[in-house]
This record gives C-alpha cells, structure tokens and sequence, in this order.
C-alpha cells in the first residue's frame, strides 16, 4: 500500500533534518522547562509595604501582644514586611514594582480592633497594571487578614464572656481604678430564695419572688451559652476546601497540561506544515500528483508523522512531570486520546499554513503566526473565564483551549470520556476541516 | 501513443493553451521548444494528469486524460521541473519510494534500482542524499526516479535546465537510449540545439498553439525566429 511507502518516506525526511528535528522536538521541551522553572514554586512570600499610623500600640490577641506588623506576619509568614515612613514612599515603593501591595494603618487602629463597639479599618493598595499580581496580593492579605479577625474576633468574644459570666456567676471586677464586687444571677436567686422562704405562705410577694427567681433561670441559661451564641453569630461561616484532583495539586501539576499543549501544537503544526510545503517546494508534490497512488495515502501520512512527532515531547513531559514534580494523571488512558486528538488538530492547522503559503519557510512562519494568538488566548497562561466576553468567545472557539481543557479534564480533574468527548470532537472536527482545507489550496498551488 | 486535441487551459483571464493539438507515434521523442510563458509545462502536466484541461481531449498511453481511475500514472513517467526530488532522501531511497508509489514491490522493486542506478552511473552515489547531489546528477536522479515503474511515455520538462553542457550531452544520451519501439518521450526545453541532437521531432508552442511541427534536424534553421520569438516572451 502506497500509504505505508509514504509513511516512512515522512518519518525519513523528518529524523534527517536536525535543525527541523530541533526546533519541532526541543523547543517545545524547552518551553515546558521554562514554564516548569516559571511555575516551580508558587510565590512562598508576598511583599507588602506597611505604613504604619498606629505605631506603638499594641493589642492582646490570643494572650499575646500584637503590632499592626504583626498582624501581617502572623501565623502564614506569608508576608515580608517592609515599612515606609509615608504613604508616598509606600506608594513610591508599589509602584516601581518593589513590593506587591501597600498596606495603610490608620492611627487609633489596634484601639479600634480591640475595643468592643467599635470596627477598625485598614487601606489596602494594589498595582491594577499587573492584574494577576493584584488579584494574588489582594487575596492573600485578605486570607491573612481573615486569620487575624478570627484571633481579635475571640478575643472580643472572650472578654464578652467574661463580662457575661460576672453577670452570671459574680466576682469581682475593676471600674475606674476601684474594686468592685459583682453580685452575680446564682447568687441573687439565692438571696430571692432566702426572702421567698422567710415569707408566709400566703403571702401575694412569694408569687412575685417566684417570678423574678424564673426569670433569673431564663436569663442565667442564656447567657451561660453567650460563647457559643456569640461565636456563631460573630463567625457563622466556616469553609472548608477541598479540590477535585485525585491528590494534592502543586502549581507545576497545574501548568504541566498547558506546558504539553503547546509542545503537542507546537510539534505538530510544524511538523505538519513543514512536511507539506517542503514536498511542494521541491517539485515532488507534482510528481505524487502524476503517480497512481490515491492522494489521500500521502495526507494521511503527513498527519499521522506529525501526530506521532507531537507525540514525543508531550511524552517526555508527561514523563519528567511524574517523575520529578508528582503530577497528577487521573486518567491515564483518557490522557493518551486527548493527546491524540489534539495532536491530530495540530496536523491539520501544519496542513493549513501549508496550503497557505507557496514556500516552506512561509508555510513555517505562518504556522507560528497562527500557533501564537492561539496559544495566548487558549487558557494555557491565563484562564479563559477571567477574559473579557469578546475573548472568550473566540477563545471557546480555539483547538488549544478544547485541547487544554479538555487534558485538564483527563489529568486534574477526572473527568470521563462523556464529559471531555465535546471537546474531542471540537478536535477532530477542526483536523478535519483545515487538513481538508489546507489540502485542497495545497493541491491548487502544487498545480 | 499521444494525441493532443485543442487543449485549452485558462488561468482566470489567461490562456495558457490555446487549442494546442499534435500527435506523437510510439517510439518517438519529440522536444517541446518554445519561449518563456508558450505553455510547455502546463501541457506537460495536462498530459501527466496532473492539471485537467479547460477544454479540448487528450489520450496519452491510451488513456483519455485528465484520468480519474489514475491508471495513466502507471503507464506515464512525469519529470516535473526543478528537483521534484526529496532532497533528505538518498538516490536510492528516492527511486523505491517512487517504485513503490507506482505499484513496484519486493524483488522486481530492487532489481530495478539497481539496474536504472547503473544506467544512470549513479550506483557509487546511491547512498548520497539528493540534496547533496551535483544538478546534473540530481537530474539524472529525478530521470531515473520517473523510469523505476517502466512507463511507456515518459515526459519531461525541461529536463537540461541548469546543467552545464557535459551534464546535457549525458542526459541527452540517457533520454535516446530510453527511446524505444514502444517507448515515446516528450520533453520541454529552451535550447533548439539541445532538442535537434536529442528528439526525432520538434514542436514550437507559442502562445499555448502548436505554430510549428517538423523534423529535428531541420530545426536548428528556425535559430534566429527562435530567438526573436525569445526576445518577445
């Protein structure tokens, strides 16, 4: 069968080539390096720059004094503090990038947070020209911040309850420098006991006695649950998290599907449009025009040469993320047919850019031109959901964002073949359709 | 063995043919002169079945083109011009892929290699990439490549273009001993001295007609029309 003559004729002329070789096996290999390297280490420490109005103060958290600078480092570490004198040498500080958000605390801050009655308030500042840095710093100061609340909020708490159990039990408290003793529930509806038994029986005043003692009983059992009443109303919401993937997902786990996307595009849109325009340039495509052998045999060589080319530097990245980053492949099988789909649509758009341009290194060059648009707006670096609507829809449209999401289907999130097959179909349709495409204009141009 | 009938083939609103007819017997090679843009090499591929006519019929080989069983392919050898060689391919490894696109399998496959690297003096060079070929053996390369399946017509478009004139006389050579009782080869070529020494027949294309049919040798006397119709082109 011619097929297999052309097959290896393809393979022949692809391992020959080792600049092609090169630039269609290590580049992307040394892309997913990169974007491994980039994404190795999700960011450790936040750098924040802190003005601080309210220096000296201190406030009791968790038995322990705090500053406002402590309020930042506490418990996370997450963030590296670096003070400002001024709010314009904070802002000077954001502003060339120094750090990633200024934090303002305005005076009388920690008297506010600790005082029962009154809300406290903190100016958070972000750079919005590098929305991702924002949003990161917004929401890890937020995340800090939120520990913090629940220390001050317990602390509140506590000294409600302590206020609240003097009311119940009695003691002794101090007010304006003098001590002061605290009768207290139980022991007024003792005393009420005493005087409701030294009255006669018949007495109207014991009925009355009766009804204060009741009352005291009400009032004493709801506030000896003030703590738990006080900390659910104050903090009623708990979350818990928890993700979809099999096991715990580091960043490098996340970025490695996108990383073997732009290999599997990279790889087989090249390989593809070199192979094609290459058989062209050299007049050979005229000579298969005027053999017996069907058309379709050297096109589906094509593919298939471009689809098993893509194939290798997706495996070698699948292999070193396993091996060196514990990536995550739910499923292992539903991975290998999104790689195969997807290598199959990078074949078609070789095949496209082929029949686009009369000469190979157009037909390359062109290949890049489109791989490029493509793979920024294919939710391999940004997510596609945080895009404007114009973006989305184009971007819903793309083979990389079907391939991206879909491999994230199969390896992050596990999901089945019922739920990514849209997505595998998006894929073939589009190698269908711009192989076809790219054959037919290639077969005008070969003429 | 080819017979040409008013062939027409437009480009938009340009005639490359323009009702070309001619015949060719068997056995018989004919060289295809003309200026630059007469429309050789579009005829060639009419022929090859590579490019389907706008108009008018052909029959080459005993097939009427364009073929859509593609059975002309393997009674046709078609050269196109330039390399239409796989320059990452050995002369070899050429020659099979091509044996083999035509349907030439196993022994009968091998033995043919070997006998057309001989005829062709390529046998030391078979393991040489095309691309590091010099342009004459490459072309003799590209012949041989086009003869592994035994066509009986063989066509050529300017076959001599960029060869120096040893390399031409050996082509040359190698394209008269092909020429056979059932064998019939035409080729395009610029050079009107070229086509005397090689072909049994002449024709001029101009404008996509035949103008002139006539003996080889009594064509190096149109010399100097030749060349004014070459300065025109």
């Amino acid at each position: 069968m011619s097929f297999f003559a052309h097959l290896g004729k393809d393979a022949r002329l692809l391992l020959r080539n080792r600049a092609l070789l090169a630039a269609l096996m290590l580049y992307p290999l040394l892309l997913v390096a990169v974007l491994g390297a980039a994404f190795q280490q999700p960011p450790q420490r936040l750098d924040l720059a802190l003005v601080d109005h309210d220096a000296g103060d201190a406030l009791e958290v968790n038995g322990r004094n705090v500053t406002a600078a402590d309020i930042l480092a506490s418990g996370t570490g997450f963030a590296h503090v670096q003070k400002a004198a001024s709010d314009a040498a904070g802002l000077a500080l954001l502003r060339n990038g120094d750090v990633d958000a200024l934090l303002i605390v305005p005076g009388r801050f920690l008297n506010n947070l600790g005082t029962l009655g009154s809300n406290a308030t903190l100016k958070l500042v972000v750079d919005e020209s590098d929305p991702l840095r924002a949003g990161v710093a917004k929401n890890a100061v937020q995340g800090v911040l939120d520990d913090f609340i629940k220390g001050v909020v317990g602390e509140k708490i506590r000294g409600v309850e302590g206020l609240l159990n003097l009311t119940v039990n009695g003691g002794s408290t101090v007010v304006l420098g003098a001590q002061v003793d605290i009768l207290g529930i139980q022991a007024a509806r003792e005393r009420l006991n005493e005087v409701k038994a030294d009255l006669p029986p018949n007495s109207p005043d014991v009925q009355r006695v009766q009804d204060v003692i009741a009352f005291l009983d009400f009032a004493g059992g709801v506030l000896g649950n003030s703590e738990r009443y006080l900390t659910t109303t104050a903090l009623p919401l708990k979350v818990e998290q928890s993700g979809l993937a099999s096991k715990d997902t580091r960043v490098t786990s996340i970025a490695l599907p996108g990383a073997i996307v732009l290999g599997v595009f990279w790889t087989g849109a090249l390989a593809a449009a070199l192979l094609a325009a290459r058989e062209r340039e050299t007049g050979a495509a005229r000579r298969l025009a005027a053999a017996p052998a069907a058309r379709a045999w050297s096109l589906a060589s094509k593919a298939l040469v471009a689809l098993l080319a893509a194939l290798v530097p997706a495996a070698v990245a699948l292999a070193l993320g396993l091996a060196l980053l514990s990536a995550n492949v739910a499923d292992p099988g539903l991975t290998l047919v999104v790689l195969l789909a997807a290598s199959l649509a990078a074949a078609g758009l070789g095949l496209l850019a082929a029949g686009l341009s009369r000469a190979t290194a157009g037909a390359a060059l062109l290949a890049v031109l489109i791989l490029l648009p493509m793979l920024m707006l294919g939710g391999l670096f940004f997510p596609v959901a945080f895009m404007p609507a114009p973006a989305r829809a184009v971007a819903s449209l793309l083979p990389v964002t079907a391939a991206t999401d879909a491999l994230r289907g199969a390896m992050l999130r596990g999901n089945d073949l019922a739920e990514i097959a849209p997505a595998l179909a998006g894929l073939v349709l589009f190698a269908l359709l711009a192989g076809g495409l790219g054959a037919w204009l290639g077969r005008r141009r070969a003429a | 063995m080819i017979t040409a009938r008013d062939l027409r083939r437009d480009y938009g609103l340009n005639h490359a043919l323009a009702g070309a007819s001619f015949e060719v017997p068997p056995g018989q090679t004919v060289a295809l002169l003309g200026p630059n843009g007469a429309g050789k090499s579009t005829l060639l591929q009419i022929l090859a079945g590579v490019l389907a006519p706008t108009s008018g019929s052909a029959t080459v080989a005993g097939m009427v083109v364009p073929d859509g069983a593609r059975g002309l392919g393997k009674r046709v050898g078609f050269v196109p011009q330039g390399e239409s060689l796989y320059p990452e391919l050995s002369v070899a490894e050429n020659l099979r892929f091509f044996g083999r696109l035509h349907g030439v399998r196993g022994k009968r496959l091998r033995a043919r290699v070997d006998a057309l690297l001989s005829d062709f003096a390529l046998s030391d060079r078979r393991g040489s990439r095309a691309g590091d070929l010099s342009g004459g053996l490459r072309q003799r390369a590209a012949v041989a490549a086009s003869l592994v399946h035994e066509p009986g017509v063989l066509l050529l478009d300017e076959p001599g273009t960029g060869l120096d004139p040893g390399a031409r006389d050996r082509l040359g050579k190698l394209l008269r001993a092909y020429r056979g009782a059932e064998r019939t080869v035409l080729f395009s070529t610029h050079d009107l001295q070229e086509a005397a020494r090689v072909a049994d027949r002449v024709l001029f294309l101009v404008n996509g007609r035949v103008v002139a049919d006539m003996p080889a040798a009594e064509a190096p006397r149109l010399d100097a029309r030749y060349r004014a119709l070459g300065a025109d082109a």
